[in-house]
């Protein structure tokens, strides 16, 4: 399977897609620093006191929104852009024709989507942590309790938030993209709608990015979705006519 | 078909050629009956193995654009198991693409396409090969170079070729068995060797002194009167 991924790295590594996944990188950057100067904000600081609440939660938990939006978008955009990549040079019918079962070859795509966009969020974690920690504790340390970082927390939200949510966002889009695999732009514009309707508990695209007490629900209902939708992608190859 | 064998698949436009290939491939399911390739019934369990000696051109060549002519091969290369890059190198050789090996895809003139399309198609080896209309748009000079290396493989390389075709003068230059499809069904198959003696047999027959283009015309129309197809 890591065979499979990295052929699937290669064929795009040429390609434009890394200044798309820069530009909202970009905007993960340009979301922490806005947020930076919201902490500057004496009522964000007392509300944060008040609620009793780690600063670091609230701080990640404040622009959750704005980087479930990005991370959804970029899925959308590499689950795109790897099919795309058949489709336009034609290769789609020659991947039936290896000795390589179709589907190994689509859930490489997916497992590379999700590699790459999970990068990105440690990225922008470690650039939230390491360049604006220094920052606010020298300036607001008195906000966080001389716990600077709760390490716990962020692993807890990366790999128990963020991970489930990306997984099944990326299979749900290769569902789609499969489904409408002769105009991307279909399931592209499905997609964006979804996301702007994330705000829906438990909708495909909803990626639960800040902590809640009834998370184990949420982790299930993605695990859910994960297993339903690689069922959906074997069917639809299976009965996939070239 | 036998090992080495060059079968040509003719038929008009539409006749079934590339459905016939796709079906044989596992691409398309067909309503009825079986493929065998070297001696093992194809079916979903086994397809993939039998397809790990089965290479494939189909119609237009198709390649990642955007990547060099060795970077296309390579990657092609890495879905098999294997494959060295001495391997990759030789079949780069043998198609003669060695001066544009690190050009882009995107770039190669229509001959050069299609013969990356050809190395693609045989760079694991494989003892037989799908070729669906593969001069399609060639132009002469490149249509006697690419027959060349179809000759090439199969005298020196043991590659048997299965190519589909509506331009009789390849089959009758390059072919060693000939089937003639017409409305999806097969109409005639034969050794090229035979045509003569069939032709003769034709005896009272206006073509019996033609060639290839003649007798297939001659087995339409006789399938056509029989079937009362535009009748």
């Amino acid at each position: 399977m890591i065979k499979l991924i990295k052929l699937e790295f290669k064929k795009i590594q040429k390609t434009p897609i890394w200044l798309v996944l820069l530009v909202f990188i970009l905007i993960f950057f340009y979301s922490c620093y806005d947020l930076y100067y919201d902490f500057q904000n004496q009522f964000w600081r007392d509300v944060s006191v008040s609620q009793d609440m780690n600063p670091w939660h609230f701080f990640i938990n404040s622009q959750a929104r704005k980087i479930e939006f990005c991370i959804g978008i970029n899925i959308l955009i590499l689950t795109a852009w790897l099919h795309q990549q058949e489709i336009v040079n034609e290769m789609w019918h020659r991947l039936f024709l290896f000795p390589k079962s179709m589907f190994n070859i689509v859930l490489s795509k997916i497992l590379l989507t999700i590699s790459l966009v999970f990068l990105q969020l440690i990225l922008v974690f470690a650039f939230t942590v390491f360049i604006f920690k220094p920052k606010l504790s020298v300036y607001y340390s008195f906000l966080f309790y001389g716990k600077y970082l709760d390490t716990p927390f962020f692993y807890g939200q990366w790999f128990l938030f963020y991970l489930p949510a990306i997984i099944k966002v990326a299979f749900f889009q290769e569902w789609l993209t499969l489904k409408f695999r002769n105009s991307y732009l279909t399931s592209f514009f499905i997609g964006i709608l979804g996301l702007f309707l994330s705000f829906i508990d438990y909708s495909p695209y909803s990626m639960y990015c800040t902590i809640h007490t009834y998370f184990l629900k949420e982790i299930t209902v993605s695990i859910i979705y994960i297993v339903l939708f690689t069922y959906f992608i074997y069917k639809e190859l299976q009965n996939a006519e070239i | 078909m036998d090992e080495r064998d060059i079968l040509f698949l003719i038929g008009a436009n539409g006749a079934g050629k590339s459905t016939l290939l796709k079906n044989i491939l596992g691409l398309v399911r067909p309503d009825s009956g079986s493929v065998r390739i070297e001696n093992s019934l194809m079916n979903t369990k086994n397809r993939l193995e039998i397809i790990h000696n089965v290479g494939v051109l189909l119609e237009n060549a198709s390649f990642y654009g955007h990547l060099t002519v060795k970077e296309n091969i390579s990657i092609i290369a890495a879905y098999y198991n294997d494959i060295s890059q001495k391997q990759i190198q030789d079949t780069i050789s043998i198609l003669g693409l060695e001066s544009v090996q690190n050009r882009l895809a995107s770039e190669l003139s229509t001959g050069f396409k299609q013969r990356l399309g050809l190395a693609m198609s045989i760079v694991h080896k494989p003892k037989i090969v799908f070729l669906d209309e593969p001069t399609n748009g060639l132009d002469p000079q490149n249509i006697i170079d690419f027959r060349e290396l179809i000759i090439n493989l199969n005298k020196n390389y043991g590659v048997s070729f299965f190519i589909t075709t509506h331009i009789l003068t390849e089959v009758e230059k390059l072919s060693t068995k000939v089937a003639i499809i017409r409305d999806g069904t097969i109409i005639d198959s034969f050794q090229m060797s035979e045509l003569n003696q069939k032709m003769e047999t034709l005896i009272d027959s206006e073509i019996s002194k033609g060639g290839l283009e003649d007798y297939y015309l001659f087995k339409c129309n006789q399938y056509d009167k029989t079937h009362k197809i535009g009748v």
